[in-house]
């Protein structure tokens, strides 16, 4: 078996081309040294270099460690589904009464967030707990239908229903930020909490600014151009808070690109060219 | 209970400083006496699903001359979960070696 067999068949499980051939190299680097040290010990370029590829182990048991679930960016099929909710709620905003604008608008906002929050989910691979949390954005929805007609039909008007449709939203970004913790024990709880703690806070905001701008009768009760405001404000924050979350936890795991950590670095390639050093203390 | 007995392997590895995986396995190997020994198709899937939960950072090292090679070090994050692994550890093998000696014991008593 040749290196360029070896590699090929090793990596031939991993969805990602980049990813692939990132692995590749690393893989490729690993044999020449380990090919290198043979030579050193006494054999010859073509025994040390099967040797090398033999002491890899087989290539099919890491393409099977490799065999990781794709987490690159995909189109949410169930928005598909909640665009016609988003329509129906756009024109019945425009056409409705006083509890029709209401469900309208809680349904437009809660829309509008759908996708921030399955694309947010997609970006950072956890589209399994985006299916899951989901449910919650349903249940959220359906009890904020149930308490508006509760509501409407002894003759108040559908408040209580905006609470319900407005956190849903909220709920399954928190139940998803849940999962990822305790799935990944690394993600720094505080980082979790403190972004949800904010779309709390703007949900909530959010919702005072809502009813008092139907309360004041300023923008009247057929106008969309506020609600969605709000909505795509909602929308944008999470995104923002979201990228900055991440964006946090870039700069923690890439301190290396700082001069803080640089002189660490030449410090170590210097021992790494004496291979006797790394040899017989490594690290 | 310790999770992965690799991934901390791993993380002690890199305590001190950056490495990459050749040197990782190599430095494995030597220290256990031997008795270890971290196969590629474990180590570097490993190293790069530790990368992905922020425990290490990984960086192309691009020497003049000479093949470029991916480094690794330990992040922040990665020094406080190896605290809690090696806490962990201590606490498993403890438990580990209190059965054994028990069943030890309890087999000499029969």
């Amino acid at each position: 078996m040749t290196p360029y067999d070896f590699l090929e068949q090793a990596t031939a499980t991993i969805p990602s081309n980049r990813q692939a051939r990132e692995v590749r190299q690393e893989l490729l680097s690993h044999l020449l040294l380990k090919q290198a040290e043979l030579e050193e010990n006494g054999l010859d370029p073509t025994q040390a270099e099967a040797e090398a590829i033999q002491s890899m182990g087989s290539p099919a048991d890491i393409a099977e460690d490799y065999a990781i679930p794709e987490t690159r960016l995909k189109f949410g099929w169930a928005l598909v589904g909640v665009i016609p909710l988003g329509i129906t709620a756009i024109v019945s905003l425009e056409n409705g009464g006083n509890i029709l604008m209401w469900l309208a608008v809680m349904g437009t906002i809660a829309v509008i967030a759908e996708p921030g929050r399955t694309l947010n989910g997609r970006l950072r691979g956890l589209w399994h707990t985006v299916q899951k949390s989901s449910i919650i954005v349903a249940a959220g929805a359906a009890a904020g239908l149930v308490t508006a007609l509760a509501t409407f039909s002894i003759g108040s008007w559908g408040a209580v229903a905006g609470l319900f449709e407005f956190f849903g939203p909220w709920l399954a970004v928190l139940y998803s930020c849940w999962q990822r913790s305790s799935e990944h024990p690394a993600t720094p709880l505080s980082m979790v909490w403190v972004t949800n703690g904010a779309f709390w806070l703007m949900g909530g905001s959010a919702y005072l600014l809502l009813h008092a701008t139907a309360s004041s009768r300023v923008f009247g009760y057929d106008t969309l151009h506020p609600m969605v405001v709000v909505g795509l404000s909602l929308t944008i924050s999470e995104w923002a808070l979201a990228h900055l979350w991440d964006g946090v936890q870039w700069l923690r795991t890439h301190q290396t690109r700082f001069a803080k950590s640089r002189p660490l670095i030449l410090r170590t390639i210097s021992q790494a060219d004496s291979p006797t050093q790394s040899r017989t203390e490594p690290l | 209970m310790i999770k992965s007995v690799p991934a901390l392997l791993v993380l002690k590895a890199l305590e001190r400083d950056v490495s990459h995986g050749y040197r990782i396995a190599s430095w494995i190997n030597q220290k256990s006496g031997g008795a270890l020994e971290m196969k590629e198709g474990t180590l570097y899937p490993l190293l790069h699903s530790l990368e992905a939960k922020g425990l290490i950072a990984g960086e192309w090292r691009h020497d003049q001359g000479q093949r470029p090679v991916r480094v690794y070090r330990l992040t922040d994050r990665g020094h406080r979960t190896l605290r809690q692994e090696e806490r962990g550890w201590e606490t498993f093998a403890r438990g580990v070696d209190q059965v054994l000696q028990k069943g030890g014991v309890a087999h000499d008593t029969v």
